[in-house]
């Protein structure tokens, strides 16, 4: 953990988030790599043995959710775009299709041959090590993860500053910006080690509490807000469901979290949740 | 006083750092080298103009360990239903993110959320926009912070 920490650390310095265009190829050829070897590892005897429960479907929403949302990088690269108007909405129709396959294939394939046992596919003792390919996929996602730790920190720290100085991120120096990120990073690094068996629980937690509001809640009420006079009236009444949706999904998975919390026993099957 | 604490703490950091690179004879002189770190962070002043570039820095930030739960995501709620759910997460994304880019086109010059937030928000109480302004980055940290610990927990290979 520390040792990606420290990998990840100079790659979490960066003033602008196109200097990272490079490392984000790592980010879509290590689940491309990922969805080929589950793909050729399939046994057509093994099914996805679903045992649905309201609270498994319950939960399965905010991860879902944080596993597709992009919004908080999404402003910096929109605003380096030539051609904006055209661009804009087809780079985020073309990534957001090409990550519904991805992630459909990762997440049928890997229901099917390695759900047993852990929560977080990598860590599962049904995953293939017994040969190189198996590695590769383990360590590509491994490394792949490590690369997209900027993706994440950069936006952090841009909203942590106005709450401590009145400072801009990107102007403040270099011995600052080391200060913050390595502390960001290591209590990270610090806390993941903490609640290493927690996987689903953190997953949880994020998509519940934050994710709902920053990816489906906000962008909601910002167009509420600010919406353009000539839109459609239509994108007005969808948008108002959208919000309402979130928000009602929102507080139902934290009614069930709650719930599973004051739950003695595991829910849905033998299989640990947390 | 927590500012207070925080410059305090920044001048200390900041004089030690000084103090490192003037000399090199410390225990640890290179752990404060801004100048020897400098050369390990990747510089680049071009924008992302063009379409593939954009596509991978998005996508980027979209892949996360959130890809690595999704197979028990879809265990936990059966397969026809969670491809159901996986197609309405995306499909919210992508309206949430078309929404987002309609109010960027506008007269908005702001890009971060919290800028975003403040510019579509700017007419009522004041008082009340700087704690709807703190709760969204709150929630921003939160919701980056988060992800960050989720991905040193998978990256904890066995």
């Amino acid at each position: 953990m520390f040792v990606a920490a420290a990998l990840a650390f100079p790659l979490c310095l960066v003033n602008n988030i196109a200097s990272l265009r490079y490392f984000s190829i790592i980010s879509f050829l290590s689940p491309l790599y990922l969805a080929i070897f589950l793909m050729a590892n399939y046994d057509h005897t093994s099914h996805c043995p679903a045992q649905p429960c309201v609270l498994g479907e319950m939960i399965s929403i905010p991860i879902v959710l944080i596993a597709t949302s992009c919004q908080d990088n999404m402003g910096d690269i929109y605003q380096d775009l030539r051609n904006k108007k055209r661009n804009g909405p087809l780079v985020i129709s073309a990534v957001l299709i090409t990550a519904f396959f991805l992630f459909l294939v990762i997440g049928q394939f890997g229901c099917m041959e390695f759900h047993r046992v852990n929560s977080n596919l990598l860590q599962d003792s049904n995953f293939p090590l017994t040969n190189a390919a198996g590695h590769f996929a383990l360590f590509s996602m491994a490394l792949a993860l490590i690369c997209n730790i900027p993706f994440l920190v950069y936006p952090a720290l841009r909203v942590l500053y106005p709450l401590l100085w009145r400072q801009n991120y990107r102007d403040s120096s270099l011995q600052k910006k080391a200060l913050m990120v390595g502390s960001t990073v290591f209590s990270a690094a610090c806390l993941g080690i903490w609640l290493a068996d927690h996987f689903l629980t953190v997953m949880g937690a994020i998509g519940i509490l934050s994710c709902v509001y920053i990816s489906g809640a906000l962008p909601c009420m910002l167009y509420l807000k600010g919406a353009p006079v000539e839109d459609p009236k239509w994108l007005r009444h969808v948008s108002a469901a959208v919000l309402v949706l979130m928000v009602a999904i929102g507080l139902a998975s934290f009614a069930f979290l709650v719930e599973l919390s004051n739950a003695s026993t595991p829910y849905c099957s033998s299989n640990a949740y947390i | 006083m927590l500012q207070l604490r925080t410059v305090a703490v920044m001048h200390t950091f900041n004089q030690l750092c000084r103090q490192r690179n003037s000399s090199l004879s410390g225990p640890f002189p290179r752990l404060y080298n801004m100048e020897r770190l400098e050369r390990f962070i990747p510089q680049d002043p071009l924008p992302l103009e063009s379409f593939p570039s954009a596509f991978l820095t998005l996508f980027g930030s979209t892949v996360g360990s959130g890809l690595l739960a999704l197979p028990y995501a879809i265990h936990l709620s059966g397969w026809p239903l969670g491809l159901l759910i996986l197609s309405l997460g995306l499909g919210v994304n992508l309206f949430t993110c078309y929404l987002l880019v309609k109010v960027m086109q506008g007269d908005c010059v702001a890009y971060a959320m919290d800028s975003l937030f403040m510019h579509a928000f700017q007419g009522i109480n004041k008082r009340a926009l700087t704690w709807l302004t703190h709760f969204t980055r709150v929630n921003v940290i939160l919701n980056n912070f988060g992800s960050i610990i989720s991905y040193f927990i998978v990256v904890r290979l066995k």
